[in-house]
């Protein structure tokens, strides 16, 4: 500060972690004088670039600052709810605002307290917000209906769904240190996604200068399609064509996978029977035939040696073959020419990646690390959002992961590996702990999963729905429903005599209306609930439109919790970079008026008279994490408190509160059995979907009897081509399939109305303006700078300003994720962009029928708009 | 001493942190940026490449903006950094028409990045932390500031963080190299000479101090 | 033609120069065309008209020099401006409006109490010397931009002198209109339809020319040339018709048409410094930069 015009009496560099998205990386953050000035990676903590974080997250004193956030209680003095409408907004103060509440909560809570939805964000790393409202106070209040957001129902029901069953993780990445080959379907890992990017662009680009070769299999060429190697455009949802045909390649022409990974890690030797379910023994165990002995054996059997793959056998009197002979013969339909016609990528390139990739996977290679041998597979078939969210997201993910475990390249050495599934611990208190382990048909569970989401294996039975979201019925949604914000739920909960509405909101980190999916649809839904509250950080669409009371958040940067780091299955070390456990602390106090939500939580659980419950519920969430009851129920605890004990459990008496305040995290080392834990079990890996029959005989009845139409053809064991809804337009008119793409510098749609972000989108063309190819948009009259009606095959439209460029699918239009704000909370960013969500149609027909992903691609048609966007 | 920056292109992914990093190091005002980033693309469908091309000043040893200022307000140090000395520059905006990577700026006035909100506590501290003149010409200066520091402290730049430029340490993929070419050990010229390093406008003649790695 | 027009286009697509355009630029571009204001002075300096040189020498500091100085970020500073004449043509150009200044005064003073004599004739020559030095510097001073090759050329100084020598005849040629000074107006009037010629020609010799410079040079011509309308209308309509064509054929109906109305020859005379105004702006504004990326 060597230029600085006053005296400088505070310099301190604060230890915490940044909440811009969910990587949460370790950051330091200066504070002068009483100011935070900058903001930098910790370069001491392993959960970032090695001491690089990204732009969101260096620009994030723009949001401490920022006055156009609330900073006061508000309450809505209009009347009428809708799209763009004035709240009219009326400052309150907090007391009032809390007395209403708790007013509304006691009066429901009397009726039904499942009437009050609770809504929640899966970005901004708000995973402690999620804990203490979503689960803790809505278990002690004892509604039934919540919902994760937006992003879950687009990237994350198919994903994590498919992720958490095979990787007991929340999702996959290539294992970049080790690795030499990877494919992307519709994945930016470490190029823009919000999962660990600095972490993993970090190891992306050491890799890389050693020789990675990357494909990106994606419509866009941007970020991962920019920076991969080699680009292969490919038509919108049409990834499990590909990844279906490169399978049929490995298994039928090149005829070479890794058949030990095959016989002793997933489920392709458990023998079918001829209704397709498994044959079990007496316990119910799915049996397998050891070619050893020739006997029957379950996968816990000591003395199975050699899982056959192959022929027809006889046991108990049923003819069964193993499930790998199914698949083998099934696939052989899947051609790559087949592919192409669908995918438009050429048949010779998918017989090319399929080589590739099989070539590449040095299938029965080992490598020794810190002394432990374990397998080496330098492949990795990773996707997220881009292949997976569509109609048809289960088979797709489960397509693409197939090919990972035909080269076994499933959390080993260079291949597909989850964020770590396995803990032993900190070296003096051998906590946190968990790991995966084999439970059901010898499948694994994760024994860490986001407490407030259903679990990954194996799935609760489907039953009758009691919640508003139907969640208890589409048991395989990992994250969110459509419902009950879909065009068709009203009609579904009739249906299903569903005795009463939600009545009440209660939301945090929200911007329903714009993220969930349509948002006229959306608007139909939240005009209808009486009394909305909102916990926000800014006002969004969502709080003017349909807020009745808004509270100011404290941002990350006044805040204080260990609690989000919690899930370490989201954001944690990967492979064997050094664990850290990081403390968020506030740089500042809370400015203005904000209120820090488990605070606020905790005082309104007192004024309901249930924060004994819900004190209780934390303990119950501690005993999840496998540890005794810490607070008594006598015990009248603070918040500051509570994460005082959690840490001193967690890693000592020595390591409470203020240490970690001193010192911000706490790392040690990882070892090989946590980053590639899947060579010490016997759990295996699901390739032949037996659960889904279960499924299907459980939901097919409660679905007829209730008139409830879905597309139980689709609840098929075996990873079939099913065509996104996308690929069966209304009309031949509508020839282009929209699709979005996440910047690197934005995050939901907060980021677009922030000060430095909104400066540099201008200077990148994929940020706020439609893309298109150059050669659609001539065909079509459209040429670079016009306004544009893009709409969909139901009427709905948005509309946006055009730039083409060459590296996109000549059928593929682009949006950047968030663009199309028209929220006066974001003055900034009001009119950039197109909503691409505009274009998401949202009812049970546009959702997987087994995961409820979203179609996130819309089929449209593409105009000139008649006057001037915005 | 000639202190210079690499910037290897086949590892950058665009993220902005380097962007990000210098308008907070320096609390530049609304509209001035002293790094960019500059996305084009090459070929046609399906063979297209991508280019990031994070951009600041040269700081170029035959600089045009140097010779062209009627105040010598622009000076190259001689450890090769070109910075302004505000004082001095009188506003004429030569300096801006003779670069030729247009990569300085005039700074009309400072302008609230919250228009109607006046200024907020960061941008307030920021002018009393780093001061800055509106009428004059601004650019990056290579963080002179925490060089000079650091090696006061005894520290290295390019290597110890405190004293090296903040789009160098931003960066999380190391994508961005700081070291003194006249350094035989240096990594600076290691990887420049490895991977052939190149500048900008070489036809110029305006010996650049930043090179790029593309192969 | 591949025009930057979006922040995003910047340094990919031609960029143009802005900060002497666009904005405050106006002034710049104003102050430049006031430049004449020196071959004012060398006009009337050639006739020893004391008022006419003092005219020049007002409009040379009062508008050209008054005018870059509102422009300047920091005005008051302006005297730190004399500093850097080793590399800096703007150094240079200070100090001979400086020099200009006072060998004029001194000019003006011996006309008045020792004209005729050898040191006034001395002094006259180096005035009239300066006077051109103030003329050229400004084309020197754009084209020693390298970075923007359809103003680096060795043409581009002749052409300003010779336009501002023009401007000068043009407005010596009005106010004679207004008050005859005794001067030989149809001389004057002569020079100046020559003088159009001349320059006429280095124009046409200064856009060929630069269709052989560095990229992004020919795309300034041909923007000049062909369009985009911003460049292309003030150009023909500016620098051509209104510069070149009509003045051109009010001087040839002056020469020998027998002469033509006090009206029409002041409608040309402004004509040619309308057109004299465009061709400063025309070059100003289609100075583009050479694209950075693609690399």
């Amino acid at each position: 500060m060597k230029n600085a015009q006053v005296p400088i009496y505070e310099d301190k560099w604060i230890p915490t972690s940044c909440a811009m998205c969910y990587a949460q990386c370790g950051i330091r953050v200066r504070r002068v004088n009483g100011v935070a000035v900058a903001i930098e990676g910790d370069p001491g903590s392993s959960i970032n670039g090695r001491g690089g974080i990204c732009g969101k997250g260096i620009a994030g004193l723009n949001v401490l600052y920022d006055p156009d956030r609330v900073n006061y209680p508000v309450k809505r003095t209009n009347p009428e709810k809708g799209i763009g409408v004035d709240p009219k907004w009326k400052r309150i103060t907090w007391e009032k605002a809390l007395e209403e509440i708790t007013e509304r909560l006691k009066k429901l809570r009397s009726e039904n307290p499942s009437k009050v939805l609770f809504l929640t964000s899966p970005i901004p790393a708000n995973h402690i917000n999620q804990h203490v409202l979503v689960l803790l106070f809505r278990l002690a209040y004892g509604s039934l209906n919540y919902s994760p957001g937006g992003g879950g129902l687009h990237c994350g029901n198919a994903s994590h769904f498919g992720a958490g069953m095979n990787h007991c993780s929340w999702s996959v990445l290539p294992d970049y240190k080790y690795c030499k080959y990877a494919i992307f379907f519709g994945g930016e890992a470490a190029t823009g996604a919000g999962h660990s990017f600095s972490m993993a662009a970090a190891l992306r680009a050491e890799s890389t200068a050693q020789g990675l070769r990357t494909v990106a299999v994606d419509p866009l060429c941007h970020q991962i399609g920019g920076k991969s190697t080699e680009w292969v455009p490919i038509l919108p949802g049409t990834d499990l064509a590909v990844a279906l045909s490169m399978v049929n390649v490995i298994i039928n022409e090149l005829k070479k996978y890794d058949i030990e990974y095959l016989k002793h890690k997933s489920n392709v030797p458990y023998l079918v029977k001829d209704d397709g379910h498994y044959i079990r023994d007496e316990r119910g165990e799915p049996l397998m035939w050891d070619g050893a002995d020739g006997k029957a054996k379950a996968w816990d059997d000591s003395n199975l040696k050699d899982p056959t793959l192959e022929g027809e056998y006889e046991v108990k009197g049923e003819k069964c073959t193993p499930a790998f002979e199914l698949i083998k013969k099934h696939v052989k339909q899947y051609t790559p020419e087949w592919a192409s016609k669908i995918s438009t990528v050429p048949a010779v390139t998918i017989r090319r990646l399929a080589t590739e990739f099989i070539e590449n996977a040095r299938i029965g290679s080992t490598i020794e690390i810190d002394g432990v041998k374990l397998p080496y597979r330098p492949v990795a078939a990773v996707q997220f959002r881009g292949g997976s969210g569509h109609t048809n997201g289960f088979h797709t993910y489960f397509a693409v992961d197939l090919l990972n475990q035909l080269a076994g390249a499933m959390d080993v050495p260079g291949g597909a590996i989850g964020w770590p599934a396995k803990c032993v611990g900190y070296t003096e208190t051998e906590l946190p702990k968990w790991e995966p382990i084999a439970t059901k048909d010898g499948l694994l569970t994760a024994t860490l999963w986001l407490t407030s989401l259903p679990g990954t294996w194996p799935h609760p039975e489907p039953k009758m729905p009691k919640r508003a979201t139907l969640g208890d019925l589409f048991t395989c949604c990992a994250a969110s429903t459509p419902f009950p914000f879909s065009s068709d739920s009203e009609e579904l909960l009739e249906k299903f005599n569903l005795p009463y509405r939600i009545e009440m909101i209660m939301g945090v980190a929200q911007n329903t209306v714009m993220t969930v999916g349509q948002p006229e649809t959306v608007a139909n839904f939240l005009k209808k609930v009486p009394f909305t509250v909102f916990f926000s950080l800014y006002h969004n669409e969502t709080t003017e439109g349909f807020a009745d009371i808004v509270l100011p958040d404290t941002c990350y940067l006044e805040s204080l919790s260990c609690l989000q780091a919690e899930f370490f299955v989201l954001y944690a070390p990967v492979g064997m970079l050094p664990w850290a456990y990081h403390l968020r602390q506030p740089i500042v106090e809370p400015l203005y008026e904000r209120r820090f939500i488990p605070q606020v939580v905790l005082e309104l659980a007192d004024r309901l008279g249930i924060k004994k419950e819900v004190i209780k519920s934390f303990n119950q969430y501690l005993v999840q994490s496998g540890v005794p009851q810490r607070f008594t129920e006598e015990e009248d605890v603070s918040w500051e408190e509570i994460n005082d004990r959690f840490l001193r459990w967690k890693f000592g008496s020595d390591k409470g509160l203020e240490w970690f305040k001193e010192h911000g995290f706490i790392t040690w080392p990882k070892k090989p059995e946590e980053a590639y834990w899947r060579a010490f079990t016997n759990g295996r890996s699901s390739v032949y979907m037996e659960f889904i029959i279960e499924q299907r005989e459980k939901m097919e009845p409660i679905c007829k009897a209730h008139n409830v139409e879905l597309n139980f053809d689709y609840y098929t064991p075996l990873i079939s081509w099913f065509p996104a809804i996308i690929h069966n337009p209304k009309s031949p008119e509508y020839d282009l399939i929209a699709f979005s793409f996440k910047d690197a510098i934005h995050t939901g749609s907060m980021t677009q109305g922030i000060s430095y972000f909104n400066e540099v989108s201008q200077l990148s063309p994929y940020v706020f303006n439609i893309l298109m190819h150059p050669k659609t948009a001539k065909e079509k009259g459209i040429k670079i700078g016009d306004a544009i009606v893009v709409e969909n095959d139901h009427g709905h439209k948005t509309t946006g300003t055009v730039y083409t460029i060459e590296g996109i699918h000549p059928q593929g239009i682009a949006f950047m994720s968030g663009s199309g704000k028209w929220a006066r909370g974001a003055p900034l960013a009001q009119g950039k962009g197109g909503n691409l969500n505009a274009l998401q149609e949202l009812d049970l027909e546009h959702c997987c029928p087994i995961t409820l992903n979203l179609e996130t691609a819309a089929r449209v048609k593409v105009y000139k708009a008649e006057k001037k966007a915005g | 001493m000639k202190w210079t920056m690499v910037i290897d292109l086949t590892t950058c992914v665009g993220c902005w942190a380097c962007v990000m990093a210098c308008k907070q190091e320096h609390f530049l005002p609304r509209d001035i940026l002293w790094g960019r980033i500059a996305m084009t693309e090459t070929g046609t469908f399906p063979k297209v490449t991508k280019q990031i091309v994070p951009l600041l000043c040269n700081h170029c040893q035959d600089a045009p903006c140097v010779k062209v200022c009627p105040t010598g307000a622009t000076v190259v140090r001689e450890d090769g950094i070109v910075y302004v000395n505000y004082d001095q520059c009188v506003g004429c905006r030569y300096c801006v028409i003779a670069c030729p990577y247009q990569h300085r700026t005039f700074l009309a006035s400072i302008k609230e990045y919250h228009t109607g909100h006046g200024f907020t506590e960061f941008e307030k501290i920021g002018r009393q932390l780093y001061p800055i003149q509106e009428g004059t010409v601004l650019k990056c200066n290579f963080c002179m500031e925490r060089i000079d520091n650091g090696i006061r402290k005894g520290l290295k730049p390019g290597i110890d963080r405190e004293a090296t430029p903040a789009c160098v340490i931003a960066c999380p993929t190391r994508s961005r190299y700081f070291g003194d070419q006249d350094d035989p050990e240096a990594e600076v010229v290691k990887i420049i000479r490895e991977r052939k390093g190149f500048q900008l406008h070489k036809e110029l003649g305006t010996e650049p101090s930043v090179y790029y790695l593309y192969y | 033609m591949d025009i930057q027009q979006n922040p995003y286009e910047w340094m990919i697509k031609l960029t143009p120069q802005k900060e002497w355009i666009e904005g405050r630029g106006t002034l710049l571009l104003l102050a430049m065309f006031f430049g004449m204001g020196a071959g004012v002075y060398l006009v009337f300096s050639v006739f020893d008209n004391i008022f006419g040189m003092l005219v020049g020498l007002l409009i040379v500091n009062l508008l050209f020099g008054g005018l870059h100085l509102v422009y300047l970020g920091k005005p008051l500073r302006f005297w730190r401006m004399f500093l850097r004449p080793q590399t800096s043509w703007i150094s240079r150009g200070l100090i001979f409006v400086t020099i200009l200044n006072i060998t004029g005064i001194v000019e003006m003073g011996m006309i008045y109490w020792l004209p005729g004599t050898g040191i006034q004739m001395v002094f006259k020559v180096i005035s009239i010397i300066l006077a051109v030095l103030v003329c050229i510097y400004t084309g020197f001073v754009m084209s020693y931009v390298r970075a923007i090759p359809f103003w680096n050329s060795a043409l581009l100084p002749v052409l300003i002198v010779v336009h501002e020598i023009l401007g000068g005849l043009g407005v010596v040629l009005m106010l004679s209109k207004i008050n005859g000074f005794g001067l030989d107006i149809e001389l004057i009037e002569h020079w100046s339809t020559m003088l159009l010629v001349v320059s006429a020609f280095l124009l046409a010799i200064y856009l060929w020319n630069a269709t052989y410079s560095m990229r992004p040079g020919p795309q300034s011509v041909l923007v000049l040339l062909r369009g985009p309308k911003v460049f292309s209308l003030p150009f023909w309509i500016g620098v051509v018709l209104l510069g070149i064509i009509l003045p051109l054929i009010v001087g040839w109906y002056s020469y020998y048409g027998g002469g033509v109305s006090s009206y029409l020859l002041f409608g040309g005379i402004v004509s040619e410094l309308t057109g004299g105004l465009g061709l400063r702006y025309c070059i100003l504004k289609s100075g583009f930069y050479a694209p950075l990326l693609p690399i």
